[in-house]
């Protein structure tokens, strides 16, 4: 025992720092439940009641949420962790943050046995342990996160127990459940399963029995999108770009966009909830070690080493179709390719021929830059993020329903503006209401028990003192009992009373 | 043929009054760090002073106006389909031939890319540049003659990189106003 420790104690260093930086703050940054996550967040909550969906659906294979169609892996995950911490923000986010923590330990084992050097396979789990592009998607609940998690465990089994009946096994297993995860899953897991099939062909084409049973479960593993297919596709037609006039060239575009120095290193995505404003989904350090990762690999003679190369060329697929791009949650399909061929960068000029005195001047430089960057990451992710992007995060609607949680026995009826998308959800998830009346409301976007939401202006319907829930600055009643503010100090939502 | 169509590309440009602004600008450097520091009311001065300072702020525009120069739209808009595809088939035979070599003229010439957009005029940049990659281009011409196929691989992106020239008559990421349209 004491000499694993020993010999393992710079991974299990980095496990530990993932852990950290995955699980610090979680509850509090990013700033606010997103629509998607507590759309999840009560499916699970009602699955675990209940056995059934909001909709009333029995263990659906799909969950319609706002009409979606999301695939069912990520909201039967999130049942234990609501079962054991309850319906709150850190209860939704700690699942993801366990499947971040995995991805780096599986990247280490990943990089171990196809480069056979610890300093590499080190090396690569930490720079995705710090890595901003997988730190934003380990700290919130989103599907893509399991998909890549999945994906990366499903190519180490792969390659470490390809060879037996038992690996296939196991890899078609992880492959199948990521393909129902996520819907860009529908086109990165066949990607990946012909990579795969490609990559091994000499080894699988011998023996072909062994693939029986593995082919059998990727096909079970199709039924729930079989089952849904018209509903599986809406996702798809809404944001791909079969609908755009030159395919090709926008394709061609939204591929190449993934390759942009300017999106990798410098200014990120520009959706708020996928990067920190001012930084890239890479460090900038990381720009020349990618660089020489990169000769390394194009110049090696060894196999395994080009199937990085594979990977790397494959990734931006999925993004490229669909918009806007570039996007890095659906081109999360890079980790952990780009912080391997810098790990493998590094170990270059460490065991490069280079001069003593010059090696230590580039490595302390190198190791200088890189300090500086993730702590300028960490200030720019738990000061600035939080304020800059509350509106993406639709900071404000918890302050409200703690508010309304606090105060509803006063009131026979509750009303709530749905200008900011979704507010029935919200309220559901935050009240821990009760699924098995959630789901008798045919319609709970217009009204359920004593909520109602209304559009344009709220008109009162019924007797009895009312709350209103505004945003700031819609008419209201003139008694205003509290003014609700995001996290940027910006006002949101008034809530008033009418008698 | 790769001197042609530095040529076409060349006389293209003589048309553009408005060229689009490269080189970093010293008031965006400042504009950042105030809007930075706003988000840093929490924190005390010297640690909003060791993240948001002009140093920092001067390295994030000239990486952002490096790496602009370096996106595959604008390098598209500047050595077309052929120009782009080439060098990353050059760079790959190199590597896979010669990676000392390579690796040494790949730093030179991301230095002189680097020093062109710095501290050259967007117009001249512009020459500089178009100029640097098809030379990069021409340095592999052994390599993309290597067999027929490549050699009609060759012919066919330089025929497509006319065509797309010849669309693309506006250098939309490198003019801002073309005079002959």
């Amino acid at each position: 025992m004491r000499s694993f420790l020993i010999r393992n104690l710079a991974l299990l260093f980095v496990i530990l720092l993932a852990s950290v930086l995955r699980l610090y703050k979680i509850g509090v940054v990013p700033p606010h439940l997103f629509a998607d996550e507590v759309s999840n967040g009560y499916n699970a909550y009602s699955i675990l009641k209940t056995g059934r969906d909001e909709y009333g659906n029995f263990l659906p294979l799909t969950f319609k949420s706002f009409g979606d169609y999301n695939p069912a892996f990520s909201v039967y995950t999130l049942v234990p962790a609501i079962a054991i911490f309850g319906v709150d923000q850190f209860s939704l986010r700690i699942t993801s943050a366990v499947f971040g923590i995995a991805a780096v330990a599986l990247t280490y084992f990943l990089s171990k046995k196809i480069f056979q050097s610890r300093l590499i396979a080190v090396l690569s789990a930490l720079l995705l342990a710090i890595s901003p592009w997988h730190l934003q998607f380990s700290r919130y609940d989103h599907e893509a996160n399991f998909m890549q998690t999945l994906t990366l465990a499903a190519i180490t089994t792969y390659l470490y127990f390809g060879k037996t009946h038992k690996g296939l096994i196991a890899a078609a297993t992880l492959l199948g459940l990521a393909l129902n995860t996520y819907h860009g899953a529908k086109i990165w897991i066949p990607i990946v399963i012909l990579f795969l099939v490609v990559y091994g062909f000499k080894t699988i084409s011998q023996e072909k029995k062994k693939l029986i049973i593995p082919a059998l479960i990727l096909l079970t593993s199709t039924i729930p999108i079989t089952l849904n297919f018209q509903n599986a596709l809406i996702r798809g037609q809404s944001v791909g770009i079969m609908k755009e006039k030159n395919k090709s060239e926008v394709f061609m575009e939204g591929y190449l966009s993934h390759f942009n120095p300017n999106f990798l290193f410098v200014n990120g995505d520009f959706i708020g909830r996928h990067a920190v404003t001012g930084m890239g989904e890479l460090y900038v350090f990381e720009f020349p070690v990618i660089l020489l990762g990169l000769i390394a690999l194009v110049g090696s003679e060894i196999k395994m080493h080009k199937f990085f190369l594979g990977w790397l060329l494959l990734a931006p697929i999925p993004a490229a179709l669909a918009i806007p791009t570039p996007h890095a949650l659906r081109a999360i399909t890079f980790l952990p390719v780009w912080q391997i061929t810098a790990a493998i960068g590094i170990a270059k000029i460490i065991s490069s021929k280079l001069k003593m005195p010059i090696k230590t001047i580039v490595l302390v430089t190198i190791s200088t830059i890189a300090i500086y960057n993730f702590i300028t990451y960490l200030h720019l992710y738990y000061v600035h993020y939080p304020r800059q992007r509350a509106l993406d995060w639709q900071d404000g609607y918890r302050q409200v329903f703690e508010f309304i949680k606090s105060h509803q026995q006063d009131y026979t009826s509750i009303a709530i503006s749905n200008y900011y998308a979704h507010p029935q959800i919200f309220l559901a998830f935050y009240m821990a209401y009760d699924p098995a009346l959630y789901q008798k409301y045919p319609d709970p976007k217009k009204g359920f028990d004593k909520y109602e939401f209304f559009g344009p202006a709220w008109s009162k319907t019924k007797p009895g003192k009312a709350l209103i829930v505004t945003p700031f600055w819609q008419a209201h009643p003139p008694k205003v009992l509290k003014e609700i503010y995001t996290t940027d100090r910006d006002l949101r939502f008034i809530i008033s009373e009418e008698p | 043929m790769i001197f042609s169509l530095f040529v076409y590309r060349a006389w293209q440009s003589t048309g553009c009054t408005n060229y689009i602004p490269i080189r970093f600008q010293t008031q965006k450097v400042k504009l950042e760090v105030e809007q930075e520091r706003q988000y840093d009311a929490s924190a005390n001065s010297s640690t909003a002073r060791l993240f948001h300072n002009k140093v920092s702020s001067s390295s994030h525009q000239i990486l952002l106006s490096l790496f602009s120069t370096l996106e595959p739209r604008y390098l598209l808009s500047l050595v077309g389909p052929l120009g782009v595809a080439g060098v990353m088939f050059v760079l790959y035979y190199g590597i896979s031939h010669n990676r000392k070599v390579t690796f040494i003229a790949l730093t030179l010439f991301l230095v002189a890319h680097g020093l062109s957009v710095l501290y050259l005029n967007p117009k001249t940049a512009m020459l500089v540049l178009s100029f640097l990659w098809f030379s990069a281009l021409a340095s592999g011409s052994k390599g993309l003659s290597k067999t027929p196929r490549l050699v009609v691989t060759f012919a066919l992106l330089w025929l497509y990189t006319l065509w797309f020239f010849t669309v693309n008559w506006q250098l939309g990421e490198i003019c801002n106003e073309i005079f002959f349209n």
